[in-house]
């Protein structure tokens, strides 16, 4: 089985974030890592490859820095992979990186199945796996929790609200983005360290590829959140606290 | 590198790159090519993920549930927590982190194993003493073993499938091992027939391991007493076949564990070796060669416990801060009369961070000396340079029993400074301070008592040694760091450190004098006081050279910043803030802790002799019995 996973690399989240011009974030203070989500996906290729045979290829978009996490993946046991390092696709949107994962993958050729996060943890938007399978005109299912293969036929469990599954049959090739949770990642290992170093890591830009950088989306402003909403503490005893509070939630607050 | 609550990561980081320079060693040793600073990182970043994720709090709940003997099958159970955790180490193939690859080793500088094994040893002391001991074993056979035993047990216990111990101590031999009873007996194939019962012994059974492999000392019958009659014998607990497969059990029964105020999910085990006639060890290396064979392995073993203390300090000391960081109590002293002051944080209070700063000094001074010791091991070890390996050996030689004994006091004291720092919290089960505390105290105790390390240190380190090699090639190296901070550090810092400096060679003058005119007892007397002396100017000594170091880093980023600004600076710039961080425990400790050397010194210089003069019936008022 010739398996892609689609790593992006992400700040860890309780970095020190300071907010440049409105536009970008201060890297300088930034711990980078892989987006959790995609640790789920690697070691669910690693554990397909393990079972049926074949190849996982890490194919991501991210600068130089991002080369110490796919090699973190080739560590975990991933083969070898392809890094689109490109400024452009740095500046552009979910579609510019979904159109450069696709085109990477097409110049891969017969690869059975891609699996990506369901979404990163950074910009949480969880579009580039479903954008990626339109554009490569692949089957696609999102949430994906349980996963079973046996040839082109494959059971995936999809994860609804409130704690429920649906059971789906989907044929190979597809695009699953996977839920964390779905297995228990494995640590890299010294020997897979010092293999990972020696393990093919091909650098494209958008045009080697042939890809578009022009985003659909136009890039506003970036800020942190303000809570503009205080919380307010109703004196009193119980029992008119708990008057006043019904009487805010129907007439302030106009929930009940 | 991340926070975390074992080790302060960026301290370690300072250690090895910017005062021992790790990174540079792949220039001169070509065993080393392929390890930059990029792979060193990796390295140490993945043993930090495993120490948090998997092993630190399996230690916690190990303690409560400590380890359990059964008396009629005679096995030994281990904390159910450990086993996953244990297993996370081995394999991600933590085992043979520094091994030559030779024997499935990753071959890297002893100072990065020692900075992933510093992670996992403060995640857990006692879970690390099962693949610890089993390394110290498995070296044993790598240099004594014949090529038989090394191809069936190398590779079984590098996988960590079977484990290994060091059988010493017995009933009557414990500091004098020379006292030793276990008996050996030639047999006509050429094996041994043992016989003996070896206590404390740590790992001794267990549930982890598929086979154990226990090097027994042994007298073989006939051989003279004490330490000239001693040899080493391997004993697995099961047979092994030709093939590696296991054999019938070799009668080497656990007749019972010992219940202990500290590292309780490692099993203390008493071993009966041949109750019933039918235990069989094979010889390694030649016959009365047991205690030399032993002592090649004691210098990783002692470097190894002084680790332990290392790392019982560091970790008690991670919890102190974020416990001092969170604990609202009391007003702070310049609000002390105003009544609507509202609690601080203790981290505030100029006593807690008085506590908290004493203990980063000691902290960072004892990783100085751990790490620049198993780097000049690693030296010693690889060089091929004649003068630079007599160099390696003489300083390693003087600063073990050094780094031994008061990297373990120490840590006994640290981490009852912990528990001090968190108050009557401190003192209960529920937060793990109390435990690093019981968990220190062994490392005073096993592996040679401090005691026995600082006779060793006296005589055969110092005054024995031809022409005070030792202590010379230590001393020079501390007058070069002074030399090196001359103009950068601040004059009172580097002042001190060669006022000690030459206080302690007027002590060793006068110590020689001793020697000479035969006054031992005196000599014995003043061992422990000599130890803790040095290991005080050691201490001064790595911080001088660490303020050599950071000094012109704070300023190049912190610059001439004073009052709010330059606590704006420290707030949001990490790296300010460490620099700012390591200066100051460093002039802590050189100037707050330092001068007290110089009454331990003036008590070596004035000689007196109350302890020769006093004898058993001057301690009086306890039990005859
Ligand atoms: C938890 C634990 C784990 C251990 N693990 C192992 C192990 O794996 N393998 C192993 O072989 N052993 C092990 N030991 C044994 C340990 O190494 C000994 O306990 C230690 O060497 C001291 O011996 P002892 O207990 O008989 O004390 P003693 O030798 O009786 O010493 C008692 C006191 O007298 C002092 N003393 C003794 N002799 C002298 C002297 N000549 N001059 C001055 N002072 C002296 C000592 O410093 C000490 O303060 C372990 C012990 C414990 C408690």
């Amino acid at each position: 089985m010739k398996i892609v996973v689609c790593l992006k690399q992400v700040p860890d989240m309780e970095s020190n974030f300071k907010i440049i011009d409105g536009k970008s974030i201060d890297e300088s203070q930034v711990a980078f890592k892989i987006n959790d989500f995609d640790n789920y996906a690697v070691e669910a290729a690693l554990q397909l490859k393990e079972k049926n045979g074949g190849e996982v290829i890490i194919v991501s978009a991210g600068p130089d820095r991002a080369a110490k996490d796919i090699r973190q993946a080739f560590a975990m046991g991933a083969d070898w992979g392809i890094q689109i390092n490109d400024p452009a696709v740095q500046a552009g949107d979910n579609f510019v990186v979904a159109q450069c994962l696709q085109k990477a993958i097409q110049g891969i050729g017969g690869v059975d199945l891609v699996l990506t996060g369901v979404q990163a943890e950074d910009d949480q938007a969880a579009v580039t796996g479903v954008m990626l399978a339109e554009l490569l005109g692949m089957p696609h299912c999102t949430n994906v929790v349980k996963l079973d293969i046996s040839g082109a036929n494959m059971t995936v469990n999809r994860e609804l609200e409130g704690g429920l599954n649906e059971v789906l049959e989907m044929s190979a090739p597809a695009v699953l983005s996977i839920q964390s949770g779905i297995n228990e990642p494995r640590y890299p290992t010294l020997p897979g360290i010092m293999k990972a170093k020696k393990k093919q890591l091909d650098a494209k830009k958008a045009s080697d590829l042939g890809a578009s950088t022009d985003s659909k989306t136009e890039f506003v402003k970036m800020f942190f959140p303000v809570s503009d909403k205080k919380a307010e503490i109703i004196k009193g005893d119980p029992a008119t606290a708990a008057k006043a509070l019904i009487d805010k939630l129907k007439n302030e607050a106009k929930v009940i | 590198m991340a926070l975390n609550q074992l080790v302060d990561s960026r301290d370690q980081r300072f250690v090895l790159f910017e005062l021992l320079e790790v990174q540079k060693m792949k220039d001169k040793y070509p065993q080393y090519a392929d390890f930059d600073r990029d792979t060193f990182e990796e390295f140490l970043n993945l043993a930090e993920r495993i120490a948090v994720d998997k092993i630190y709090q399996a230690g916690v709940d190990g303690d409560k549930e400590g380890c359990k003997h059964d008396g009629k099958t005679k096995k030994v159970t281990i904390p159910s927590t450990y086993k996953a955790a244990i297993d996370a180490y081995y394999e991600a193939g933590f085992m043979g982190v520094f091994d030559d690859p030779e024997i499935g080793g990753m071959g890297m500088p002893f100072a990065i194993g020692m900075g992933c094994n510093e992670f996992f040893s403060a995640a857990s002391v006692p879970m690390m003493m099962y693949p610890g001991l089993s390394h110290g074993c498995m070296l044993l056979v790598q240099s004594f073993g014949t090529d038989k035993h090394k191809e069936i047990y190398l590779p079984k216990m590098m996988s960590g499938e079977w484990g290994g111990t060091m059988c010493l101590t017995e009933p009557d031999a414990g500091s004098d091992v020379g006292a030793l009873k276990t008996k050996a007996v030639k047999q006509a194939d050429g094996t041994y027939k043992i016989t003996g019962q070896k206590i404390f012994i740590s790992s001794g059974d267990n549930d982890y391991y598929k086979n154990m492999v226990h090097p027994v000392l042994a007298r073989i019958e006939g051989d003279p007493a004490g330490t000239k009659g001693i040899s080493i014998f391997l004993v697995p607990k099961f047979r092994v076949k030709p093939d590696g497969s296991l054999g019938e059990f070799n009668d080497v029964e656990c007749a019972g564990i010992e219940h202990k105020m500290g590292i309780k999910g490692s099993a203390t085990c008493t071993l009966s070796f041949g109750d019933n006639g039918n235990c069989i060890g094979e010889l390694l290396g030649e016959e009365r060669k047991g205690m030399k064979i032993m002592f090649q392995m004691m210098n990783e073993a002692r470097l190894g416990v002084g680790l332990q203390g290392l790392c019982l300090a560091s970790v008690g000391y991670m919890h102190a801060i974020t416990y001092a960081k969170n604990r609202l109590q009391g007003v702070h002293v310049t609000q002390m009369l105003n009544p609507e002051a509202k609690s601080v944080t203790i981290i505030n209070h100029p006593d807690v961070k008085r506590m908290l700063l004493w203990m980063k000094a000691h902290v960072e001074g004892m990783r100085v000396l751990s790490y620049l010791l198993s780097n000049t091991l690693n030296i010693e070890h690889v060089t091929k340079d004649k003068a630079e390996e007599e160099k390696a050996l003489a300083l390693a030689e003087i600063l073990i029993p050094i780094c031994k004994a008061g990297n373990t006091d120490k840590s006994v004291e640290v981490t009852s400074e912990a528990v001090q720092v968190y108050g009557g919290y401190g003192f209960c089960a529920d937060y793990p301070v109390e435990m690093f505390m019981r968990d220190s105290k062994i490392t005073a105790i096993y592996e040679g008592t401090n005691g026995i390390q600082s006779m060793d240190l006296t005589f055969r380190k110092i005054l024995m040694n031809k022409d005070q090699a030792n202590y010379k090639t230590m001393t020079s190296l501390m007058k070069d760091t002074c030399a090196k901070a001359k103009g950068v550090v601040e004059d009172k810092y580097v002042a001190a450190v060669e006022k000690g400096l030459a206080k302690l060679d007027e002590v060793i003058e006068m110590m020689k004098g001793q020697m000479a005119g035969g006054k031992f007892l005196h000599l014995f007397m003043e061992a422990t006081p000599l130890q803790q002396a040095m290991h005080m100017l050691a201490l001064a000594w790595a911080h001088l050279w660490a303020l050599t170091v950071a000094t012109p880093k704070a300023k190049a980023i912190i610059g001439d910043l004073k009052g709010p600004e330059r606590e704006e600076k420290l707030k949001n710039d990490p790296e300010a803030a460490y620099y700012s961080g390591r200066i100051l425990s460093a002039q802590f400790y050189i100037g707050s802790v330092f001068p007290l050397y110089f009454g331990r010194i003036q008590s070596l210089m004035d000689n007196e002799t109350a302890v020769v003069k006093s004898s058993e019936y001057t301690f009086t008022g306890a039990l005859a019995e």
